[in-house]
């Protein structure tokens, strides 16, 4: 046999192995990957936080809420689930707090409201020795100990201030959209702000109307600005809307009714359907604060308490204006935070 | 190991051969039956969870079930059976997650398993209530359990829900690593087919190409090439047996056809010697025979003859024995180199003898010149010429029979003519003749010269070609043979 025969003999004969062996450890690879997938993906904490909102799972600045709590949880060996999320119930905020309680976690961030179930809830939470952080709106009155966000009076000062740096001096009149949940008085108490912050500045006869809609069932908000829309003939100079659900469905029926530029809209928050409206033109500005902010300072409070027995009782966030100056920014801002 | 392998017989090797493919073969298969079976295990277990979390969800309801009768009916077998049905529950809770961890799932079992110890306490309550008539307490109670009863129902309702959507994720993909590791088996089974080849290839190989190389160097010796490089025996199995066999083998025979070649020699030699000296003999009795006819001894017999027939008086005999005498001597010395007197004085002699036998029936005459008895030219020429013309000229002619000689210088040549009156020669004999075709004197008569060996001498001798003429004078009127032979190269001595 010549050597070159030979030589191609070992050579194949090594290929065959290799390819042999190749297989059989990708075969053990894919087993032991699986079983690995399995057991190495979980990982234990020292607290477990619930975290509770009324609103829908759905809505952008909840979720850059909860994402901001998560993050700093993660950082502070503390878990935050966002109760009710995966249940194929949707319960309400007080019967999920209900639930947190009795599920025994270590700590609470919830949406606050004025509502005297909650507020009972947060003192039977307290009570049971579970520390409670109101976030984005409060709960005025109850044991909770911390409140993460800005007033809503200080809220709707913030309004006031734009609106008049908006203004022209042929503008009077102003539509204020309040989404009127019946136990949560938050958004009524910014419109007194923003009132107040109105007359305060200005002497001009501000004609200020409010329309009161009912967000607590599916597309009602939609429904009554639509109707808005359809039999107003005089369109207010301005537009207020005070939550991100009403900035949406508003800036999205203005222009399916063909009444962009009609009024000019002041929205809330900055969610990818908001910031795309401030680009195109069709909202003026939105008023918007740092989400992912307000989850990891809640974290943080929460955290604080578990250290020190004590955290400060307010810890407010700074609130943004978006205009069509400054809208790239924020898109690329969130395009950065892949939201 | 290679040694040790070298060293096994064909039947060790084929069946050492078949149990390694073999063996490999079965180890490969295990591998991936081991494999599958893992996987198939997996799938099978994949719904388990859920099936549990259904136990968990009948057993919390019939705690709830059985608290209500108790509440409702107070009686003990409701008790009893509200405190069994607890104490399974708080059982199946046990294999539930207390920890907190990231996964959803883990999280809920956490917060069921939490809410159901919240749940039991409530039962409790509210069945320690009952018992204590306080109907206050256990109305708050139940109403407390029940609330939380939903919570924990709704919990593993999801839990189970989303365990199915996992579990399905999860049999989806091990259904696709099950189909992976099919692909992968085969491939392991087709790559592990071409090895086994490939071995069996080679050692089948390493047994065979010894049995190539035999058979082609018998082939070789088969057609006679005993030089063929002889195959090594490597191996010590049967085909090396065989191939050292078949190397002695072609040794001896090569040693064996040696002898033979060697001892066919020697006879060959010794035949040859035989053949020599039978060859010797017969030359040694050719000599023998030749010296019988020694014509020394002829001629010195014809001389004691002559010398008898003087002592006896008889002058004629003594003539005739003396003559032959004399004609025999001139024809004993050598002839190379003779004068024409001499050749002139054999003629005498030979006609003196034939005139004896013919009783002078033969008239010669001869007339030379002056001076040309000295001329030197080659012996044994002119006689024949006479002697032809004796035998087929004047031998059967009634007439006076005469041969005339004559020599004449010419020039530079000396013309020898001989004449007879016989029958005459035909032109085709004189052409033969002249082309040295036909020995007109090799007869048994003739003493053995003939005319074309005279001419042909002559011409080797004076180195011309036109020495011998030959002339026929008519039929019944005579023959003339004529010789130029040039004077300077007779005379050069």
């Amino acid at each position: 046999m010549g050597i070159k025969r030979r030589k191609v003999i070992y050579f194949l004969l090594l290929s065959a192995l290799g390819i042999l062996f190749a297989g059989l450890f990708f075969l053990h690879y894919l087993i032991a990957k699986d079983v690995e997938e399995q057991e190495t993906e979980w990982k234990e904490y020292a607290r477990h936080y619930a975290f509770i909102s009324d609103s829908d799972y759905e809505e952008e600045i909840w979720k850059n809420i909860y994402n901001g709590a998560k993050d700093c949880g993660e950082e502070n060996d503390a878990y935050v689930e966002w109760i009710g999320k995966n249940l194929v119930q949707s319960y309400s905020k007080q019967e999920l707090m209900e639930m947190a309680v009795a599920s025994g976690v270590d700590g609470i961030i919830v949406e606050g409201d004025d509502s005297s179930e909650m507020n009972e809830l947060i003192n039977q939470a307290v009570e049971n020795g579970i520390p409670v952080v109101t976030v984005l709106k409060d709960c005025y009155g109850s044991c909770r100990q911390a409140f993460v966000g800005i007033g809503s009076y200080n809220l709707g000062q913030e309004y006031g201030k734009l609106l008049m740096q908006k203004k022209g001096v042929q503008e009077r009149s102003v539509l204020v959209i309040i989404n009127g949940n019946s136990a949560d008085h938050s958004e009524m108490l910014a419109y007194t702000g923003f009132r107040e912050q109105l007359s305060a500045i200005t002497n001009d006869d501000m004609k200020i109307d409010t329309m009161i809609v009912d967000g607590t069932s599916s597309y009602s908000i939609e429904e009554e600005v639509r109707n808005l829309l359809v039999d107003t003939v005089q369109m207010p100079d301005f537009i207020v809307c005070l939550d991100e659900q009403t900035t949406e469905n508003v800036a999205q029926l203005v222009v399916d009714y063909n009444r962009v530029g009609q009024s000019r809209i002041i929205g809330f928050y900055e969610s990818d359907n908001i910031l795309s409206s401030i680009e195109s033109g069709v909202l003026e500005a939105s008023i918007t604060l740092d989400a992912q902010e307000m989850g990891s300072m809640s974290v943080q409070a929460l955290e604080e308490y578990f250290r020190t027995g004590y955290v400060s009782d307010y810890i407010p966030i700074e609130t943004e204006e978006i205009t069509l100056e400054n809208v790239m920014k924020y898109k690329t801002d969130a395009g950065e935070d892949g939201l | 190991m290679k040694k040790w392998y070298a060293g096994l017989s064909i039947r060790r090797k084929l069946v050492l051969i078949f149990v390694l493919c073999s063996f490999v073969i079965l180890f490969a298969n295990l591998f991936v039956l081991e494999s599958l079976e893992k996987m198939s295990t997996r799938i099978e277990s994949v719904y388990g969870s859920n099936v549990s979390l259904t136990d968990l969800q009948e057993e919390l309801k019939s705690v709830q079930e059985n608290m209500k009768a108790y509440l409702d009916k107070k009686t003990s077998e409701t008790l009893e059976a509200y405190y069994s049905t607890q104490a399974e529950y708080t059982d199946l809770i046990a294999d539930l997650n207390r920890k907190t961890m990231n996964q959803e799932s883990k999280l809920m079992e956490k917060n069921i398993y939490n809410l159901s110890q919240q749940y039991l306490l409530l039962t409790e309550e509210a069945v320690e209530a009952k018992r204590g008539r306080n109907v206050e307490k256990y109305k708050s109670s139940y109403e407390e359990a029940t609330r939380l009863y939903t919570y924990i129902q709704t919990c593993i309702y999801s839990l189970n829900n989303e365990q199915l959507t996992n579990n399905s994720r999860q049999y989806l993909k091990l259904m696709e690593i099950l189909h992976y590791s099919e692909d992968i088996n085969i491939l392991i089974l087709i790559v592990l087919m071409l090895l086994e080849t490939i071995i069996v290839g080679y050692l089948v190989r390493q047994i065979t190409t010894p049995l190539f190389k035999l058979s082609r160097a018998a082939g070789e010796v088969a057609e006679g090439n005993f030089d063929v490089p002889l195959p090594e025996a490597e191996s010590r199995d049967e085909v090396g047996s065989v191939i050292r066999a078949f190397n002695k083998m072609v040794a001896s025979v090569k040693r064996y056809i040696d002898e033979l070649r060697k001892s066919m020699e020697v006879q060959s030699r010794l035949r040859e010697q035989e053949l020599e000296m039978e060859t010797n003999l017969k030359d040694a009795q050719l000599k023998y025979l030749q010296a019988q006819i020694n014509p020394h001894f002829l001629f010195n017999t014809l001389n004691a003859g002559a010398q008898l027939a003087m002592i006896e008086g008889a002058e004629n005999s003594y003539q005739y024995i003396q003559n032959v005498a004399d004609f025999f001597r001139y024809n004993l010395r050598g002839n190379d180199d003779v004068t024409l007197g001499e050749e002139l004085e054999l003629i005498d002699h030979y006609i003196y003898i034939l005139n004896v036998r013919f009783a002078g029936e033969i008239h010669y005459s001869r007339q030379v010149e002056e001076g040309l008895e000295t001329f030197r030219m080659p012996g044994m020429i002119l006689q024949p010429i006479v002697e032809n013309s004796v035998n087929y000229g004047i031998r059967d002619v009634e007439r006076e029979k005469k041969i005339e000689l004559e020599a004449t210088r010419m020039d530079d040549m000396v013309c020898i003519c001989i004449r007879d009156n016989g029958v005459g020669i035909l032109e085709e004999k004189i052409a033969m003749i002249m082309e040295g075709r036909q020995e007109i004197s090799a007869q048994k008569s003739s003493n053995g010269v003939g005319m074309a060996n005279v001419r042909k001498r002559l011409m080797l001798y004076y180195g011309v070609d036109d020495v011998l003429a030959i002339n026929c004078l008519g039929e019944n009127i005579g023959t003339e043979v004529l010789l130029y032979l040039p004077y300077d190269g007779g005379m050069k001595e």
